[in-house]
């Protein structure tokens, strides 16, 4: 089979006809504020899974550096899942000061006012010199939440738009169902890069530049003489959703000099309770849709700032939290479950290993891209085929920025 | 003082560069190292790897302590070197820039 001659995934829309995409949106500060605005304060965000407030008193804290926001996501002991800001309502201190844990109670480190894990002020100390208090008008402020299939998101808005069902459109019955596995231990991988969001999220939507970023870390794993650019296998659409399906070389095994690598990926060393748990994810229409053996991954782009990614592994999610137009924090989160042994401890360390250095050669090169952009020396990017995605995020993330009115509705498939 | 257990004496030279507490220490080490180190403890550590994996897997992993907490820790730390050596030919990719930002909030356990 001669792929080169039978380009796969031809995508359905976002070809160079189009045109170059425009470079303003990486740049401007005015375009940020409209993002700031109208992307971030109304889409649903997604902020993390169930499993990691499984139980009553379980809280987390995330940050939205865009909106300024410390969010705290708490699970009562009624067992509800609710949000709230991390203020606390008397002199506005943050009201938590750690990223996760459990409690029943949350105390001010500031004056000591203290919370119910339901958000309703439970004690006020020396209340007497609060005349006139009102109790009610000091809960901790809501942050509408709502969950689908165990993905927790907010929204910033004081009245959301839309509800999540709304919001997901097409891409909830497309990707409901999947067996998420070890969703309760995420290793979390933080990275704080000069550049725009837009520029880090650009790096991680496309497989076009595996062959030449990552030479030694990747290419002869999403790249053959077949495919030797590694063009996309499927792109597909789901209003502002989307998904890239990455081709993948069947036959990649480790070199004879890669000892340790040969050791660690041991298929024999697979226990057989992970391994009908994978069977079980990889089972899922959706992932690998096309259900093709040469495969290597897929992006599902959750507008606007998340990808849950797919890979023999099971999932893994990347996220694009804007600081500044030129500031971004990315966030990288791999799903392990708690090694039985010391040989699924060692794979581990190998894999989280071999991510880092895959996220180095990514988040490296955004801070030179950041750099060129800035320049103005071009005024827009050519984009191919493979990198669809790219010209469909912007799209989308330009409709809702340059819209005053209510954000372009989800059903739509037509991309902006 | 033993820094290892009993039939791993010829590692003790890479205890001091190479058994780090955790993920992001090793990360660190590894792409802090000059390519003859890394070599070196590649070089005495794979071929007793599969001794030192056996050896451990009669230990209670979750509560690893003293020589056997740091005989873990350097079969730890030959993942990150295998990297540099397998894939790489030096001690960090070639297109990575360093120092980094970038920062384990959260690994795999234990440490």
């Amino acid at each position: 089979m001669n792929l080169r001659a039978h380009p796969f995934g031809s995508a359905d829309h976002g070809a160079l006809s189009e045109g170059p995409v425009s470079l303003e949106p990486y740049r401007s500060a005015e375009f940020f504020e409209l993002e700031r605005e109208r992307v971030f304060g109304r889409a649903w965000l997604l902020v993390g899974r169930v499993e990691e407030v499984a139980k009553p008193g379980d809280y987390l804290v995330k940050q939205v550096e865009i909106a300024s926001a410390s969010i705290l996501i708490a699970r009562g002991s009624d067992g509800e899942l609710r949000a709230f800001h991390n203020v606390c309502p008397h002199r506005a201190n943050q009201l938590v000061w750690d990223n996760a844990g459990s409690t029943k109670v949350f105390v001010c480190p500031y004056h000591s006012w203290s919370f119910g894990n339901d958000g309703a002020l439970r004690g006020v100390p020396d209340r007497e010199m609060f005349p006139g208090l009102n109790k009610d008008e000091c809960h901790l402020t809501r942050v509408a939440l709502e969950t689908w299939d165990g993905w927790i998101f907010i929204n910033l808005a004081a009245q959301p738009e839309m509800s999540l069902d709304t919001f997901l459109g097409s891409f909830k019955s497309y990707f409901e169902g999947v067996h998420y596995i070890n969703a309760d231990r995420p290793v979390t991988i933080e990275t704080r890069l000069k550049c725009n969001w837009k520029v880090v999220m650009d790096a991680f939507a496309e497989a076009y530049h595996i062959p030449t970023l990552h030479q030694a870390t990747l290419k002869t794993m999403f790249a053959n003489s077949d495919n030797a650019y590694g063009r996309p296998l499927q792109t597909s659409f789901h209003g502002p959703h989307a998904v890239n399906s990455m081709f993948g070389n069947p036959d990649y095994v480790p070199q004879s000099k890669q000892v340790l690598e040969q050791l660690v990926y041991d298929p024999s060393h697979v226990a057989p309770d992970h391994a009908a748990d994978i069977a079980a994810f990889m089972a899922h229409r959706s992932v690998n849709p096309t259900k093709t053996r040469s495969w290597s991954m897929d992006v599902n782009y959750i507008f606007p700032n998340t990808h849950i990614d797919a890979n023999v592994n099971g999932f893994f999610v990347h996220q694009f939290w804007p600081i500044s137009v030129n500031e971004t924090r990315h966030e990288a989160r791999f799903y392990l479950r708690t090694p039985r042994n010391i040989r699924e401890r060692l794979a581990q360390e190998h894999m989280i290993a071999h991510s880092v250095d895959i996220i180095l050669e990514d988040v490296s090169n955004v801070e030179r891209t950041q750099r060129g952009i800035n320049s103005r020396a071009t005024s827009g990017m050519h984009i191919s085929q493979s990198e669809v995605l790219i010209r469909h995020s912007l799209g989308w993330i330009r409709a809702w920025a340059e819209n005053e009115g209510r954000a372009p509705a989800a059903s739509s498939e037509a991309r902006p | 003082m033993t820094l290892l257990p009993d039939g791993f004496a010829e590692l003790e030279p890479f205890v001091e560069s190479w058994a780090a507490p955790d993920f992001q220490a090793r990360f660190e080490r590894r792409y802090e190292a000059a390519m003859p180190d890394v070599l070196d403890f590649y070089n005495a550590m794979l071929p007793r790897a599969e001794e030192a994996l056996t050896a451990l897997e009669g230990q209670p992993l979750a509560s690893l302590e003293g020589e056997w907490l740091r005989l873990y820790q350097l079969t730890m730390a030959l993942a990150h070197a295998a990297i540099a050596v397998e894939r790489h030919g030096r001690p960090r990719a070639a297109s990575a820039t360093y120092p980094t930002s970038l920062q384990v909030i959260r690994g795999s356990i234990p440490d």
